[in-house]
């Protein structure tokens, strides 16, 4: 008696017993069924997007062929669209934005994991994570009616004295521009990186920490020698989110960027990305060259995130070879 | 004459004789009236202990009973766990370890850890952390990592993939890259806190077997479940139970003539 029950065999023919096990065995089958179906539904909406982009572009794309990419002129009166000062601004915004962000997410999460109090890190994060949170409009108001007004006056003119030789700190300063995009988007991404990358700095092993703390490792050699280049995939993958964000994001963007399609090498010029002018132009958008293009601008955003990506992915598996075999 | 250094030892024996030759009169590491504490629990009570130099110090006992957190108070690990007080006083040749820069005491008392935790970096990399903290560089920093290795008796295994992921090495052979690893900075006291506990009994020997060669420049403490362990290789074996040092003595005056009825009952086997 004992053996039988240690050991449940399926073909005892108790008929409750085998309705049980049917009943878990056809489960499995409609669990494995229903998340198939989900993990499906992720790639046909992905095909879908870029088939239903690329079919409504057509018009655009048979009049202006590759040279929407490298066209710089938008005048939808004309009937002229090219790609390129929407390409620019998408990207040097970004730049921008993680240039500021990323410094910034990383030394507080390195604060919040390895030097605060953990109440006190706790308390922060849930802080952290509402930012997240906070709908991307109430970031635009922020920008329009505390951060420009602040960069035209004491900002620019300040970095146009103290920088001026630099063709990116000169012109007029308007306060609206890629600056002020560039601003208002680290601002948006920070606690993503903060947030995860606190989250991958805790899951390094205490033994990692302790291996350097014991070779008279400082706290600060400890951390900055072993424990970050040991979370460095999480940190890595946080910048990541954050460089999607900032590349995708629309609203805060087109209240601040200023709205002109021009390509300066100025921070504080005007300038306009492409999230942007879709938003912008797409309900006003009268004839189908007009909205077959701004279409196309969608599908150019589409690759544009999915190349930048990539290249990013490659640079980290790259150094991630050169970490483990290089003297 | 021994009696001065080692106040405990009760007998001496003849194979004593050729290495007290090079043991000064003050013990390495000496403790007094050491207290532990983990925020309002004392994890030690009063421990008083005198490590002699050169030789291999084991200490045994039950889990739980304190011996791994002596062993991190005596470089002080146990400041990286928050909470933790302690009382009392540890010497370093006479200087006081609580009072020293932390990280100058850790260089002159290494540590190994019982998981061997090498850095994910090349098997080079690992065995340099602690020399490049220390600011050697160039070929002085690679025979320091060749004479470390070495040491540890690893050399031949790894010496043509030096530039190779630790993470690709063996269990055994990474345990004794965080040796070798240990042994760059050339402390004079290397800690082991039960560093072949994860280990097969191969990998075990090997390690035992660097461990005597190591005994004429450092001085060794290792803490142990296993009492084969610490009756193959150690000089001198504590017996610790419950947060107390019950008897520390000669390792085989603990294990063939131990003083006090409950070191017998562990060693026999009687509770654990």
């Amino acid at each position: 008696m004992p053996v039988e029950t240690a050991v449940p065999a399926p073909e005892q023919p108790g008929s409750a017993s085998r309705s049980f096990l049917n009943r878990l065995r056809s489960g499995d089958e409609v669990a494995h069924f229903t998340t198939l179906m989900f993990a499906t539904a992720v790639i046909l909406i992905v095909v879908l997007l870029v088939v239903e982009l690329y079919r409504n572009s057509a018009e655009s794309q048979s009049k202006f062929g590759w040279a929407f990419l490298s066209s710089s002129k938008w005048d939808p009166v004309a009937g002229a669209f090219g790609a390129l000062p929407f390409i620019y601004g998408t990207v040097f915004t970004s730049a921008v934005a993680l240039l500021i962000s990323v410094p910034l997410g990383l030394g507080a999460a390195i604060f919040l994991s390895e030097l605060a109090p953990p109440r006190v890190s706790d308390a922060l994060i849930f802080v952290i994570e509402l930012l997240a949170a906070v709908p991307s409009v109430i970031y635009g108001l922020l920008g329009i009616f505390v951060l420009v007004p602040l960069l035209r006056d004491p900002i620019e003119p300040f970095l146009a004295r103290t920088f001026g030789f630099l063709p990116l700190f000169q012109g007029p300063a308007y306060g609206v521009g890629f600056l002020a995009a560039g601003l208002i988007l680290a601002i948006m991404v920070v606690p993503f990186i903060i947030s995860l990358s606190r989250e991958s700095l805790l899951a390094v092993p205490r033994e990692q920490r302790e291996a350097a703390l014991a070779l008279g490792a400082t706290r600060w050699e400890a951390t900055w020698q072993v424990v970050v280049p040991y979370a460095r995939l999480g940190v890595i993958g946080s910048v990541f989110l954050a460089l999607a964000r900032a590349l995708g994001e629309t609203m805060a963007v087109t209240m601040v960027i200023g709205n002109a399609p021009q390509i300066s090498f100025s921070l504080f010029a005007s300038g306009y990305s492409i999230a942007a002018i879709v938003a912008s132009e797409f309900t006003e958008a009268t004839t189908n060259l007009h909205s077959s293009a701004l279409i196309e601008l969608g599908l150019v955003l589409f690759f544009l995130t999915i190349i930048i990506n990539g290249l990013a992915r490659l640079l980290v598996l790259s150094t991630q070879r050169r970490g483990t075999t290089n003297p | 004459m021994r009696t001065t250094f080692h106040s405990l030892t009760k007998a001496s024996s003849l194979e004593d004789t050729d290495s007290s030759v090079r043991q000064q009169t003050l013990p390495k590491l000496k403790i007094s009236n050491l207290n532990f504490y983990y925020g309002s629990y004392q994890a030690l009570h009063n421990i008083s202990l005198d490590i002699a130099a050169n030789r291999i110090t084991a200490l045994i006992g039950p889990s739980g009973c304190g011996k791994s957190t002596f062993l991190r108070v005596l470089n002080r690990m146990h400041e990286t766990i928050r909470d933790t007080r302690v009382t009392g006083e540890v010497l370093v040749d006479g200087e006081s370890a609580l009072a020293m820069d932390v990280a100058t005491l850790r260089r002159r008392v290494g540590m190994v850890f019982q998981k061997p935790n090498p850095f994910p970096k090349s098997v080079f990399d690992n065995v340099a952390y602690g020399l490049r903290l220390g600011g050697v560089r160039g070929a002085e920093l690679r025979h320091a990592v060749e004479r470390s290795v070495k040491r540890a008796a690893l050399w031949d295994e790894v010496k043509d993939q030096l530039h190779r992921s630790a993470y690709d090495l063996s269990g055994g052979q990474q345990q004794r890259l965080c040796i070798a690893r240990a042994l760059a900075v050339d402390p004079e006291v290397l800690l082991l806190d039960e560093p072949s506990s994860a280990l097969d009994p191969i990998a075990t020997a090997k390690i035992e077997e660097l461990l005597f060669g190591l005994k004429d420049n450092c001085t060794i403490v290792i803490v142990t479940h296993n009492m084969q362990q610490a009756a193959r290789i150690a000089d001198d074996t504590g017996f610790f139970l419950l947060g107390k040092l019950i008897e520390f003595d000669k390792t085989t005056v603990i294990f063939e003539t131990p003083a006090r009825k409950e070191t017998e009952d562990y060693i026999t086997g009687r509770f654990g």
